[in-house]
């Protein structure tokens, strides 16, 4: 009687063990996952900070009135067209392309292995940009404007 | 007999227990050192971060930022004109900043040139200050802008560079 006593005692204070060494290994893995999440993203805040102030080569109305990136996506978006005859949709795009690739170094040899750039005006993708492979670890930013101006880029490490 | 048979059932669960806690210490053990590995690449990739916002701030500090000289009150963006300026009264300037070093780099569109009184604006890369001593530069994006003179007109320019700082 007395054995079965202590036998399930025994039971019992393995089960309690059991629990609370399942129960700590759970609380220290979230904890630490959780920490990583704070690490934030200002070089590619500053980027896209950077981008939309650009001023680029389509000019509206006048020689020097030149179109920041903002407007310049603005412009595109009503089919407009520069002062020199170009097409505000062809100077945004190559615009982007030649600010994202010059400003990011991307390939196997570089720590940012790729890239995904996107503009969009009021839910329409304007540009869209991609470069390198996708990885799990990645750092983005996106800035929200009115009449639903969006530029987004995200860096794969 | 039945004494005995208890007894051993007893020490039966005792080791059964002893051997699971020594199983979760080492589970435990296992887990800690996987994520204390990423702990420490958390923790340079933190500093970095740090590092990449004391150079933004510097950028809007007076003697850098374009505030509304540029039209709208403009957040990030560095005065080219300004920090042109600044590199030849540098040594007034110095103590305030507190780094060892400011470099501004124009990434696009990229320039070779090196910014001197003949070159500038059209150069690519302006060096305010660097103490020569040892350190590591961190840069973040900038927007870099400067009245541009078009015809009879100016006109505001900004382009896109990076702002280097050294750190010690």
């Amino acid at each position: 009687m007395m054995s079965k006593k202590a036998q399930s005692e025994l039971v019992g204070f393995g089960i309690i063990v059991i629990i609370v060494s399942i129960l700590i290994l759970i609380f220290i893995s979230f904890s630490i996952s959780n920490s990583g999440d704070e690490v934030g993203n200002y070089e590619t805040e500053d980027f896209i900070q950077s981008v939309i102030q650009y001023t680029t080569s389509c000019a509206r109305n006048s020689e020097t009135n030149y179109l920041p990136y903002l407007d310049l996506v603005r412009a595109c978006s009503n089919n407009e067209m520069c002062f020199d005859g170009s097409r505000a949709c062809e100077v945004l795009n190559q615009t982007s392309y030649l600010i994202v690739d010059n400003s990011w170094e991307t390939g196997e040899d570089y720590p940012v292995k790729g890239y995904n750039f996107k503009t969009s005006y009021q839910g329409v993708d304007l540009v869209t940009l991609s470069k390198g492979s996708v990885t799990s670890q990645n750092k983005g930013s996106i800035q929200v404007f009115s009449e639903s101006l969006q530029v987004v880029f995200t860096a794969y490490y | 007999m039945k004494f005995k048979s208890g007894q051993v059932k007893i020490q039966q669960m005792a080791f059964l227990i002893i051997g699971l806690t020594i199983f979760f210490v080492f589970v435990g053990l296992f887990v800690l050192m996987f994520t204390l590995s990423g702990l420490s690449q958390t923790r340079s990739e933190l500093e970095r971060e740090r590092a990449i916002l004391l150079v933004s701030q510097l950028a809007d500090f007076p003697e850098f930022a374009c505030g509304s000289a540029f039209g709208t009150e403009k957040i990030n963006c560095v005065d080219f004109d300004k920090a042109f300026v600044l590199k030849s009264n540098i040594n007034d300037f110095k103590e305030i900043f507190g780094v060892d070093g400011i470099q501004i780099v124009k990434v696009y569109p990229e320039s070779s040139v090196v910014c001197t009184s003949g070159s500038y604006p059209d150069c690519g890369s302006l060096t305010i200050f660097d103490d020569g001593g040892p350190g590591v530069y961190t840069s973040t994006f900038v927007s870099l802008c400067r009245k541009e003179r078009a015809g009879g007109s100016f006109y505001n320019k900004c382009e896109i560079a990076r702002l280097m700082v050294k750190f010690k």
